[in-house]
């Protein structure tokens, strides 16, 4: 998920890469892990905010989505596609971790979802205000409702636009609003509080 | 036809501020946008520490993948890893994560209709059914007097009046014409407001839909309703936004009770029926009587043109909340009928000469979007007028007739009446 002109270009490159791979072209499948691969482990390490596990569930999703390659019928961007394979992946492993409580039953409580703290780190060179608020960022997203964190992280962090978004995470745009705003002053009420 | 209401001030709960910061609305909602916020200080605030967060949050990255994920995958690939029987157990784990999510959210109904319960039953006893008797009685006394006595041009609104009466017996959902059950439904949309005792019986006594709700639609006294002399307080819905975080803080309070009790060991989630919260298990839209929280007066021009709007707005999925247990096609539209059984929209429905119903429901914010929509739409002057938020007893209420499936969301019957003289008629 990245600026549309981007994006469109990764498309077209990506189409003829997902035709050969479901044909069995190890090395078009090669390719597109190579191509998708961070994104995708920076997206699930973000959402379940353990890196060892983002690891694992980035080689599950990219498993699976060779195993699917089939059934993507290429109206949507194949990256869009990799993220709701990702997303389904980290709720299911969320369910695994604590079979016997619900995945918002853990945020509520504010535990970690991994056994290291998430550590997120910063992209770029910021200045010292804006790199402590991204750390607090970090830690606050631990704590935010799944749905709502699913939500942002897509939106502000993997640069994803509302209808991207609606589609890896099969809601209607509407819900992407709301979800969003919810998140995003949520995250505000977290960063506020001690 | 009455002038169009001001636009309210923005909530801060409203979605359409993180859609400004993002750079989708429309020119002319970027202006109405930029207004509010110019005009309030605190959602000065807000935005400028959305905008910090937006920015901030760009600037983290999640790890860095180790060189070789690629080679890692490839041989993962390669030695069969996972196969089939892996995909179908994330298959089965994600139907099982469908199921908890829906029990979860049925817990947090029923925790939310024990709430309303507990809250309400006090004053329910001793404060809102003598009112409620007396309307009644005040209501077939004026009911018989009108027949006794009918004046010319009255025909519409005494067979307005007599479909609404038949209704239960020939509708699977309860139209929600008459207007003790408006009036019922403000006071308690007034009492949420301020949810004390006092304040709930105060607005029971005070209320004049309540005094008034004897005479539905057929006393007419000759005063002209203006945009709040139906004594609907216009700036209601605001209260309910202002007291949004509240509510929402208290709603959390009880969704945690609810999933701690889920996730109690031998404490069992509830079996989920197939299909989305709501639906019966025959995949049928379960029968659950709308509250009429918004009345629309308007031409017949205005009102299919309303109608028409509403529908494009459920095509497009802004206000259904699909994800959340919303189907699309809990739409129902036509003049006064209820879903069809086979979910679909009845397009062929309402006819110019007759009265409208147009039901949606969906996530409080959606709905609130869309009531600030018809605000601001000419041919919708009177939504303001009727009031826009139903009350927390009435979600709870609603709640209880489907199942305990739907009071997280706001359900809304927005009934468009083709002669606004109708609606005055009503009108003390």
């Amino acid at each position: 998920m990245q600026p549309a002109s981007v994006v469109d270009d990764e498309t077209t490159a990506d189409g003829p890469l997902v035709v050969r791979a479901a044909g069995g072209d190890g090395s078009a499948f090669r390719t597109l892990v190579d191509r998708h691969h961070e994104r995708i482990v920076s997206f699930l390490h973000r959402l379940c905010g353990c890196p060892e596990q983002a690891l694992d569930l980035a080689q599950e999703t990219f498993l699976s989505a060779y195993r699917h390659l089939a059934s993507f019928r290429q109206d949507s961007r194949f990256s869009t596609w990799l993220h709701a394979i990702a997303v389904n992946h980290a709720r299911a492993a969320a369910r695994r971790r604590r079979p016997n409580v619900s995945l918002d039953a853990v945020d509520a409580d504010g535990e970690r979802r991994c056994a290291e703290p998430a550590a997120v780190m910063l992209a770029v060179s910021a200045g010292l205000e804006q790199e402590d608020l991204a750390r607090r960022i970090a830690a606050a997203l631990d704590r935010l409702d799944i749905r709502y964190r699913e939500v942002v992280v897509l939106a502000d962090m993997q640069d994803a636009s509302y209808e991207e978004i609606a589609e890896a995470l099969g809601v209607p745009v509407g819900t992407v609003r709301s979800r969003l705003h919810r998140g995003r002053s949520e995250l505000r009420s977290l960063l506020a509080s001690p | 036809m009455t002038q169009p209401a001001e636009h309210p001030p923005l909530a801060p709960d409203d979605p359409r501020i993180s859609e400004w910061i993002d750079g989708r609305l429309s020119a002319g909602e970027t202006a109405e946008i930029e207004r509010a916020v110019a005009g309030s200080p605190s959602l000065v605030r807000l935005v400028a520490d959305l905008r910090s967060i937006k920015a901030a949050a760009r600037l983290t990255w999640g790890v860095s993948p180790p060189a070789g994920f690629t080679e890692r995958v490839m041989v993962a690939l390669a030695a069969g890893a996972g196969g089939e029987d892996a995909d179908r157990a994330v298959d089965d784990e994600w139907r099982a994560i469908e199921a908890e999510r829906i029990a979860v959210e049925r817990a947090e109904a029923a925790v939310d209709l024990d709430d309303a319960v507990q809250e309400r039953s006090a004053v329910t006893a001793v404060g809102r059914w003598p009112w409620l008797a007396l309307a009644g009685a005040l209501a077939a006394g004026l009911l018989v007097a009108v027949v006794l006595d009918r004046r010319p041009g009255m025909g519409r609104d005494v067979a307005m009046v007599e479909r609404a009466a038949a209704a239960p017996r020939q509708r699977a959902i309860e139209p929600p014409s008459s207007a003790a059950a408006v009036a019922e439904n403000r006071a308690e949309w007034r009492a949420d407001a301020d949810p004390s005792p006092a304040a709930e019986a105060k607005a029971a006594v005070a209320s004049p839909e309540l005094e008034r709700a004897s005479a539905p639609a057929v006393a007419p006294t000759g005063a002209q309703a203006g945009p709040q002399a139906d004594g609907v307080d216009l700036s209601g819905g605001l209260a309910f936004a202002a007291q949004a975080q509240d509510e929402d803080f208290k709603r959390r309070k009880t969704r945690g009770a609810a999933r701690e009790r889920l996730a109690t060991p031998g404490v069992a989630a509830p079996v989920a029926p197939p299909g989305f919260p709501g639906e019966a298990e025959d995949g049928r839209r379960q029968q659950a009587a709308a509250e009429v929280i918004t009345v629309v007066v308007g031409s017949p021009g205005e009102r299919r043109e309303l109608v028409a709007r509403l529908r494009g707005l459920e095509a497009a999925g802004e206000v259904l909340d699909k994800a959340a247990g919303v189907a699309s096609d809990r739409l129902a539209e036509g003049h006064g009928e209820s879903a069809r059984s086979d979910g679909q929209k009845d397009v062929a429905a309402a006819p110019a000469d007759d009265d409208a119903i147009v039901e949606l429901q969906g996530e409080p914010n959606a709905i609130r979007a869309l009531l600030d929509e018809l605000r601001r739409s000419g041919a919708a002057v009177d939504v303001a007028r009727a009031g826009d938020e139903p009350s927390g007893s009435a979600k709870a209420a609603e709640a209880a007739r489907d199942g305990a499936a739907t009071a997280t969301f706001h359900r809304i019957r927005i009934r468009v009446i083709e002669s606004p003289a109708a609606w005055e008629r009503s009108q003390p």
